[in-house]
């Protein structure tokens, strides 16, 4: 049996993420953030199939962005800016260094935890989601154009062949006693002349199988919307309300 | 005349040199994840990505400066960022919305301008509206208005320097290379070039 997130239509999750991002936008409650970022880890956890070692991968640069926000937050929040030099040079820390810090030190955790409540719905989404069935989700649910569709696709199964490529353009660069580092033009613009010409190449292949993007075609996967979909929608959007109403920190 | 639609090798080149713009920035995140390790105690962590961010314009830029035509910049990052969620960025779906506010930078600028200027100070000036509306974003989003003002101008204006150099400099030059190469035989930014040369 599927599990429930990954049964879920891929547009209405989409979308009750971003309703939900654009709530969680205007609050500062960490006690919110924080039950968001918890429940999105259960959910995923008891309603997918996304492996530990996967979701580690994921939380290890969410918890390092957050960490690093708490940081900014924690010396320089609006009107309570810590100069840390002062921190280093003081025994005893004056009056106005503890008072912004403690200012400070609720600025610091509403930053991070916001970016892990964002992290937590995002990973929601992108660890229970199946490109495929998110594209033709997209594609009947959005009415978006088959060419954009199958264009995205194309382009997203290209992604491990350039990886390749580009990095062989690299080390062609290299064998030539040519040092390249990410920025050098160099292997861009070989990369964009090999992208421009597989671009031509993968749409002649399209045309010439039949794919025109304008006319009728028939669908073997045709995401529809249920019932539970809205009512997973509607329950989170209003889980994040009351907790904005009734949380207090 | 103009033809405003949009074909299919259209949509494969946006889409194909946006993951290649990925690539690029995955590249760069070795760099920019030690700068922000390293400013991390110092409470200036987030300052390490922006040397970088004018890379994640760069579909948007692209796709202006190559197909010149209406909604080139907002389809183009969109596409970018549509790809982006799917090679499953923690932050999902909400790539999109970012991706929306960037496109719409360099969709503005050439909108004010009647599609019909794609010189470099246009380029330029998209280059910086986009910087200052993805720091709005940030402001409402991120919760930057929690940040002091003195640091949020130190992260704009190393996001538009970033922004300006990659975006409004160095991709107007590889989209020319690319034309002067005869590989963008077909599209806007060829055709432009030769009516130029024929002036």
């Amino acid at each position: 049996m599927t599990p429930f997130l990954e049964k879920w239509n891929p547009t209405v999750k989409a979308a009750t993420v971003l309703v939900c991002v654009i709530l969680l936008s205007v609050q500062y409650l960490v006690s919110l953030n924080l039950t968001v970022f918890a429940l999105c880890l259960v959910l995923l956890l008891a309603g997918s199939r996304c492996g530990l070692r996967r979701l580690a991968a994921l939380l290890l640069p969410a918890g390092v962005a957050a960490l690093g926000l708490f940081f900014m937050g924690l010396y320089y929040a609006r009107g309570g800016s810590v100069d840390p030099a002062a921190l280093d040079t003081v025994s005893a820390l004056p009056y106005a260094v503890r008072a912004a810090m403690s200012r400070n030190l609720y600025t610091a955790p509403q930053l991070a935890t916001r970016l892990l409540a964002y992290a937590g719905l995002g990973m929601m989404f992108a660890l229970s989601t199946d490109t495929e069935i998110f594209i033709a989700s997209l594609l009947h649910q959005c009415r978006l154009s088959p060419k954009f569709a199958y264009g995205i696709l194309a382009a997203f199964h290209l992604m491990p062949g350039m990886v390749r490529e580009f990095n062989q353009v690299r080390l062609a660069f290299a064998v030539r006693g040519l040092h390249v580092h990410p920025l050098s033009l160099q292997p861009i613009f070989t990369m964009l002349v090999n992208s421009v010409r597989w671009s031509e190449c993968v749409a002649m292949a399209m045309e010439s199988k039949g794919f025109c993007g304008d006319a009728p075609r028939s669908y073997c996967l045709v995401p529809r919307i249920h019932w539970y979909d809205l009512a997973a929608a509607v329950a989170a959007v209003g889980g994040i309300v009351l907790g904005m109403v009734f949380l207090r920190y | 005349m103009k033809n405003n639609a949009w074909k299919l090798k259209d949509v494969l080149l946006i889409a194909i040199c946006a993951v290649l713009f990925g690539v690029i920035y995955l590249g760069c995140t070795y760099v920019g994840g030690i700068l922000y390790g390293i400013l991390t105690p110092f409470g200036m962590a987030s300052l390490g990505y922006e040397p970088f961010y004018g890379i994640y314009f760069m579909a948007a830029a692209f796709g202006v400066y190559v197909m010149r035509k209406p909604g080139a910049g907002l389809i183009a990052e969109l596409l970018a960022a549509v790809l982006e969620c799917l090679f499953g960025n923690y932050f999902g779906p909400i790539i999109i919305l970012s991706g929306l506010v960037q496109g719409f930078g360099f969709e503005l600028i050439v909108a004010l301008k009647g599609y019909k200027k794609f010189d470099r100070m246009t380029m330029i000036q998209g280059a910086v509206l986009c910087s200052v509306l993805t720091m709005g974003y940030n402001l409402v989003i991120s919760g930057y208005n929690q940040i002091a003002v003195p640091v949020l101008a130190l992260m704009l204006a190393v996001r538009i320097v970033s922004a300006v150099a990659i975006d409004g400099i160095v991709t107007p030059l590889l989209a020319d290379g690319l034309v002067k190469a005869g590989v963008l035989k077909g599209y806007a930014v060829a055709r432009d070039a030769a009516v130029d040369l024929e002036d």
